[in-house]
């Protein structure tokens, strides 16, 4: 604990006293440029603006070999390089790699690293909202998940599904390893199947950010009801929980103690917490008329409770 | 022979460490060739054993048992192919794709995925996958639920094909599929052929609860969807064009099960749940009178889907981006219902009658939907970005079916018609429109690079109308109330600050209030879904830092406080109290700490409180001149729940040929869902809980070895216990169970 109170009081005096954060944080392209650090200051033959992987793979060369193997390699921009990223790297190469002669990722805040991506990556569809995203909007950036060229991993990792996407790792255990409370959820006894591979956190959510809440693709009932097919409907008479809210009425998403994923271990709280007087006509209903169903699920009557064809109360 | 054995191990040991040495020189898997392309190919093969024990009030209940554990756990005893990788890639400028990968895991478990993506750099992405997930459950066969068990696979199926028809066309194609096999086993509800439908009141009902009886179900759902996208781009702005057709089908026929495997059906004389449900504490018996001789039941829905979407992605200048996407489904379903039944049903004033029911119906469904949203981000000033966020849902429903019913019945003893109960049809029709918008603004500012704040409102509107008939009757009560308009704002503002690269401090807190109107005025009313509350405060607050090299650590602090008022609560035989509360409060944190280069350690762990409740009291017998039990009573629908939950494990690499790993997790989840019970003497209990406190704890440990380069073995084992704790008067569902997992596997790399 010392040691990170020293560590912490001496990090902020530094920052405070010496007025500049990008001692700190290193350069943008920007920044980097703002400070004269471009082509035109070149005193050497290769064009720092311009270098070639080949070029840059004379010191770096597993940086670069890891980098080969990605899409970013292969890009259709046929200018991509290392500079796309990096910036100029002519004050690099005259000073022989001196430390803040380029930008390097690992020290730029996650929004600034991923400022440097969404350069080209925001026109795409799947990172078009990125700006909207809950994750840029806590900081989180591009690199806390993805690797442009994983260093020191072989080439065999590749082989897994995610590396295909330069995740840092499987795509399941890189959202849980921040999401803890999903990740206590989905070791519930009733759960999606993501730990088991079924599924993947993006077959509902969008990491890099949607229109809807949650970062989901879509609106809750229609992603449900895409693999849910025979709750989609239409029905003449929808569970009216669906119809206004949608499954999440009822259902916990990722898991939950009850059975298929309810929101509370006895069902029948569940219903009776809308289904009292007024809203549902009768309801509760039990014995003598009195407002309490005693035994047994609402369910075991009411079993088209997603929807029916021909019964205004569920029944089948 | 102790000592010669214990040579043999010893030697073997000695040979294995030393190979595994020599496999720590080896930076690279191995790889070969073929043709043009270099691969790599993984794969681990192994036996696995489960032992599972279930103990408990009621083993044969729910969880409790191997079958359900190996869903639950993805898991089965035997043979299993664990995983297969293979990946290649093209060593020269020759070869149709760049890379390659396929991957297989869980061949033979529940739980099985397999998938292939082939790709040429800005030529062509072939991805095609396939996944099904097996559930099962087998419970005690009992009355409470109605679910027995149930035996089904889910299947998925995705594939795509992305071609660069140019620099700047992209074409895709592509496929998904999902669907249902297996069989469902369950109750019939007795209502099939009573209540108001039927015109037999009760009387079948009630029978045909206290002498339940059991169908299985095939299920046999299918969606099928074909896309076609084009995506073109000029210069600042990307186009994306697509459409598509699904198609979805289901019959459902269940089939009457005598009970030769079911046992649960009540004794003549004894209390049973079903009697006390219908006011008649003692069930007539249950002999050989199953309530059904013969069913028949048959209902087929098959719908069609057109759809179509377009997305545009623009930046026209450097500071904006503009997003559009609009999205249009037009949706059609036809069905059909069909159903003969003959069966037995209480006599007014004792005895049995015949009963036979003819049922056939149709009904024709359409739903359209359109969804629209634009969204714009600008830069203002350097460090200060403003976005607009506007989306507009629309869907339409517009539901017709008719069913056709002719139900009568016989003496049982004479076989005379008694009287035809109902003939005719039932017209139901129902149309509604819902318009949704959703609007958000938010200004982002960042006035130096280690600190962004932003703040926003949320503007959301809901304005549905819906107008039902049953049997040509409007149903006043149901239109009002699911009409009822909703208007929500959310103001909200988050922060994160880095004052130095090691450390990050965020927080965010919003304040949303519903409020909802009868449809077209200015009187509030309740929400329709009551679970959401009209007023929702939610905090959060959390801290990341890095204080030393190879430790991290985040803390976070979340709460969610709502309630509503609850404006038109009836206080008839009912009174609540004039508050609904849902809260929510959760701090949770991580620890990761690499002690030496070999050995590191994480922990994360989180302890998080639910609370539900709308408070409530009844008074039992006011509506009856005579109270049956002449008593009252009250009710509190409350759900507490405490989770902790626990996660740590240790890895360590001993040596680099070895990796081990040791881990714990656990949830200990206390409280749960309460209805104040009650036990009256001679009627039943309240029963007032399904499932309960419980606590999960998994201890699992792995050990991997690379003898040689090529070849590894590995180790894996698992404890998992679940308890539930019984605290409810209800002791038939409690449901615990141990089991073990030991895995022996041999991995290969070629």
């Amino acid at each position: 604990m010392k040691v990170l109170i020293y560590h912490l009081l001496l990090s902020a005096a530094f920052v405070f006293a010496a007025g500049s954060v990008e001692q700190y944080f290193g350069l943008t392209p920007e920044s980097a440029q703002a400070k004269g650090l471009d082509a035109t200051h070149s005193a050497v033959a290769i064009d720092g603006a311009k270098i070639s992987p080949d070029a840059c793979a004379t010191c770096h060369e597993d940086e670069v070999d890891s980098y080969m193997n990605t899409t970013h390699a292969h890009s259709w921009s046929a200018n991509m390089n290392c500079a796309e990223c990096h910036g100029d790297a002519t004050k690099h190469i005259e000073s022989e790699g001196a430390a803040g002669t380029i930008v390097s990722m690992k020290n730029l805040s996650s929004n600034e690293a991923s400022a440097t991506c969404v350069k080209c990556h925001e026109q795409t569809g799947e990172q078009s909202h990125t700006q909207l995203s809950e994750h840029f909007r806590a900081g989180v950036g591009c690199t806390d998940c993805h690797s442009v060229h994983p260093t020191g991993e072989h080439k065999a990792e590749m082989t897994s599904a995610g590396k295909s996407s330069m995740l840092k790792a499987k795509q399941t255990e890189l959202c849980l390893s921040c999401h803890d409370a999903a990740s206590a959820d989905f070791n519930k006894p009733t759960h999606h199947r993501m730990k088991e591979g079924v599924m993947e956190c993006s077959s509902c959510h969008n990491p890099h950010g949607t229109t809807f809440d949650h970062q989901l693709r879509a609106d809750a009932k229609t992603l449900c009801t895409t693999c849910h097919g025979d709750k989609k409907g239409p029905f003449v008479y929808e569970h009216n929980a669906g119809a206004l809210e949608d499954c999440m009425a009822c259902h916990d998403s990722h898991g939950s103690a009850s059975r298929h994923m309810l929101k509370d271990r006895d069902p029948r709280t569940l219903c009776i917490s809308c289904h009292s007087k007024e809203i549902g006509k009768g309801v509760p209903h039990g014995r003598a008329g009195f407002s309490l169903q005693t035994t047994g699920d609402c369910t075991r009557c009411h079993a088209a409770i997603h929807g029916s064809n021909h019964d205004e109360f569920l029944i089948r | 022979m102790k000592q010669i054995m214990l040579k043999i191990i010893s030697a073997s040991l000695v040979v294995l460490l030393s190979l595994g040495d020599s496999a720590q020189a080896q930076d690279e898997r191995p790889s070969f060739e073929a043709g043009p392309y270099i691969f790599n190919l993984g794969l681990m093969a192994g036996y696995r054993n489960i032992t599972t024990e279930a103990y408990g009030a009621n083993p044969s209940d729910y969880w409790a048992e191997q079958r359900f554990y190996e869903g639950y756990g993805n898991y089965r005893s035997g043979l299993t192919l664990n995983s297969f990788n293979l990946y290649g890639e093209k060593s020269g400028k020759e070869g149709f794709f760049d890379q390659l990968f396929v991957n297989a895991d869980g061949i033979g478990d529940p739980f099985t995925s397999a998938s292939l993506r082939m790709r040429a750099f800005n030529q062509y992405d072939l991805k095609v996958s396939y996944r099904n997930a097996k559930y099962f459950l087998n419970r005690n066969d009992s009355i409470y639920t109605g679910l027995h068990k149930f035996d089904m696979t889910r299947q998925f199926m995705n594939a795509s094909l992305e071609v660069n028809a140019s620099e700047d066309i992209i074409l895709k194609a592509n496929f998904n599929s999902t669907g249902r096999t297996g069989i469902f086993t369950t109750t019939v509800s007795p209502f099939v052929v009573g209540g108001g439908e039927s015109g037999t009141g009760n009387q079948f009902g009630g029978y045909a609860r206290g002498n339940f009886y059991w169908m299985k179900t095939p299920l046999n759902d299918k969606t099928n969807e074909f896309g076609l996208a084009a995506t073109i781009k000029v210069p600042t702005t990307d186009f994306t064009l697509g459409g598509g057709y699904r198609m979805f089908s289901q019959d459902y026929m269940p089939d009457e099960i005598n009970d030769t495997s079911l046992t649960y059906y009540p004794a003549k004389g004894e209390v049973n749940w079903a009697g006390v449900f219908s006011g008649f504490p003692n069930s007539p018996a249950k002999a050989t009178n199953n309530p059904l001789y013969s069913f028949d039941w048959k209902e087929t829905q098959e719908s069609t889907t057109p759809f179509g979407y377009l997305e545009v992605v623009s930046k026209p200048i450097k500071d904006l981006s503009i997003v559009a996407n609009v999205r249009y489904e037009d949706t059609k379903m036809e069905g059909t219902i069909e159903g003969n039944m003959n069966g037995i049903m209480a006599r007014t004033g004792g005895g049995l009658w015949n009963l036979a029911d003819t049922t056939s119906g149709h009904f024709h469904n359409t739903f359209n939907t359109l969804v629209g949203s634009l969204s714009a981000t600008g830069t203002v000033i350097e460090g200060l970005n403003l976005t607009g966020v506007y989306r507009y849902t629309s869907r339409h429903l517009e539901s017709e079916g008719e069913l056709m019913k002719n139900v009568g019945v016989t003496d049982t003893v004479t076989s005379t018609v008694y009287k035809t109960l109902f003939t005719g049809p039932f017209d139901n029709m129902v149309t509604s429109k819902v318009t949704q918008h959703f609007i958000e603004g938010f200004v982002n500012y960042a006035p130096i690079n280690m600190l962004n704040l932003r703040a926003g409102v949320q503007l959301t509107m809901r304005s549905p109308e819906y107008d039902r008939e049953v049997e040509g009757e409007p149903d006043s009560v149901s239109n009002t109330n699911l009409s009822r308009e909703t208007q929500g704002m959310t103001p909200f503002f988050s922060f994160w600050y880095r004052p130095v690269r090691q450390l990050k401090i965020s927080g965010r807190f919003s304040h949303s209030d519903v409020k909802v109107y009868e449809h077209g005025t200015t009187t509030e009313v309740d929400m329709p879904i009551r679970i959401t509350p009209k007023v929702t405060d939610k905090y959060s607050v959390g801290i990341d830092a890095d204080p030393i090299e190879d430790l991290r650590i985040s803390a976070h602090f979340s709460a969610v406080k709502g309630s509503s008022e609850l404006l038109n609560m009836i206080p008839l035989v009912q009174t609540f109290n004039p508050e609904l509360t849902n809260e929510m409060q959760s701090i949770g944190g991580s620890i990761h700490y690499q002690v030496i280069e070999q050995v590191g350690i994480t922990v994360t762990s989180e302890y998080r409180t639910n609370d539900f409740a709308i408070p409530s009291s009844f008074t039992r017998g006011q509506l009856d001149p005579t109270p049956l039990y002449g008593d009252s009573l009250t009710i509190s629908v409350e759900q507490h729940t405490k989770d902790l939950f626990l996660d740590a494990s240790v890895t360590a690499k001993p040596i680099k040929a070895l990796e081990l790993v040791v881990g714990y997790s656990m949830i200990d989840s206390k409280e749960g869902s309460y209805i104040t019970p009650d036990t009256k003497t001679g009627i039943a209990p309240d029963l007032i809980r399904i499932g309960g406190p419980y606590t999960w704890n998994r201890l699992h440990a792995q050990a991997s070895y690379d003898i040689t380069r090529n070849i590894g073995v590995q180790v894996d084992f698992q404890l998992i216990s679940q308890k539930e704790i019984q605290e409810a008067d209800y002791p038939a569902v409690v449901n615990n169970y141990k089991a073990t997992l030991i895995r022996g596997s041999v991995y290969f790399h070629l």
